[in-house]
């Protein structure tokens, strides 16, 4: 099972898909492609306690991709 | 001549009122201090007429009026003041209805964020873990190790990095990051120092500098 978990103010909302079902990834990427043209950034998490990697494109066999708002200098 | 307290001049007709007025005060409506007095306030009315007595209670805050021998006869509220008082009455309950609501507001707002951050802590458990989770909970703090540099991503303040002989604090944060649960901002930006350590150095501004740490402080890190 695939998992996108957004960022947002009421705390990360969950999106969860199942690879083999096309149906499922279809609407995952339609979701974190919409967010990626609003600036969010995307990084895949393997493992439970590794370093995350940027991605910039949906991969339906990720583990967990966490999608996290712009980030700006102070 | 004992005091006139009657209040049945408020809001009765002014004849009433005149009728109360003649059967309380002994030198009656005749009095001459009397209806100069009344004269000069309302400056429209006529001494012998009863609509006297009803401009005076509607058009003025409180009336004092004063026999001959000069005492002071009677303090009274008149339509206006009452009016006037009404008017604030309304007014502060209306503000307390407000403020009531601003306060429930507020305390929504505190509970969602409350919800928020608590899921946000879930999502950092996922990420580092139990007994690390216990440590960030304690400091607020998370050690992130990057590619060139190690960082310590904090709660509440500045990102430190640290280097060999010095430490940088750096400003970076989510954008409109008070809209987001303090964790997810601190997760943000743990996310991008391992993904992407040169777009977060080159977005960050480099607030101050400090000498190297003599001890590192406590800080959960990834297991």
């Amino acid at each position: 099972m695939g998992e996108l978990r957004i960022m947002g103010s009421k705390g990360d909302q969950k999106v969860i898909w199942d690879p083999k079902n096309k149906d499922e990834v279809d609407a995952s990427k339609i979701t974190f492609d919409s967010l990626i043209k609003k600036g969010f950034k995307a990084f895949k998490v393997d493992k439970k306690g590794d370093a995350g990697s940027q991605i910039k494109k949906f991969d339906p066999k990720a583990g967990k991709i966490i999608l996290v708002p712009e980030i700006v200098g102070g | 001549m004992a005091p006139y307290t009657s209040t049945d001049y408020y809001g009765s007709s002014s004849d009433t009122a005149w009728v109360s007025w003649n059967s309380h005060v002994p030198e009656g409506t005749s009095c001459t201090s009397t209806w100069y007095y009344w004269n000069s306030e309302t400056c429209t009315a006529i001494g012998n007429s009863y609509n006297t007595w009803g401009n005076w209670c509607e058009n003025v805050d409180n009336y004092t009026v004063w026999t001959d021998v000069g005492n002071l006869v009677i303090q009274h509220k008149t339509k206006r003041l009452a009016r006037t008082l009404n008017f604030r009455k309304r007014l502060i309950k209306r503000s307390e209805k407000k403020r009531r609501k601003d306060l429930a507001k507020i305390e929504i707002h505190k509970r969602n964020r409350e919800a928020a951050e608590i899921r946000a802590k879930e999502l950092l458990l996922d990420l580092i873990g139990e007994d690390q989770l216990k440590i960030y909970n304690e400091t607020g703090r998370l050690f992130v190790r990057g590619r060139k540099n190690d960082y310590i991503v904090q709660k509440y303040g500045y990102v430190k990095k640290l280097e060999k002989d010095k430490v940088v604090d750096l400003c970076i944060h989510l954008d409109n990051k008070t809209k987001y649960p303090e964790t997810d901002n601190v997760i943000a930006l743990k996310l991008l120092i391992e993904g992407n350590e040169e777009k977060f150095t080159k977005t960050a501004h480099h607030a101050c500098y400090a000498p190297a740490y003599n001890e590192l402080p406590k800080c959960a890190c990834m297991p």
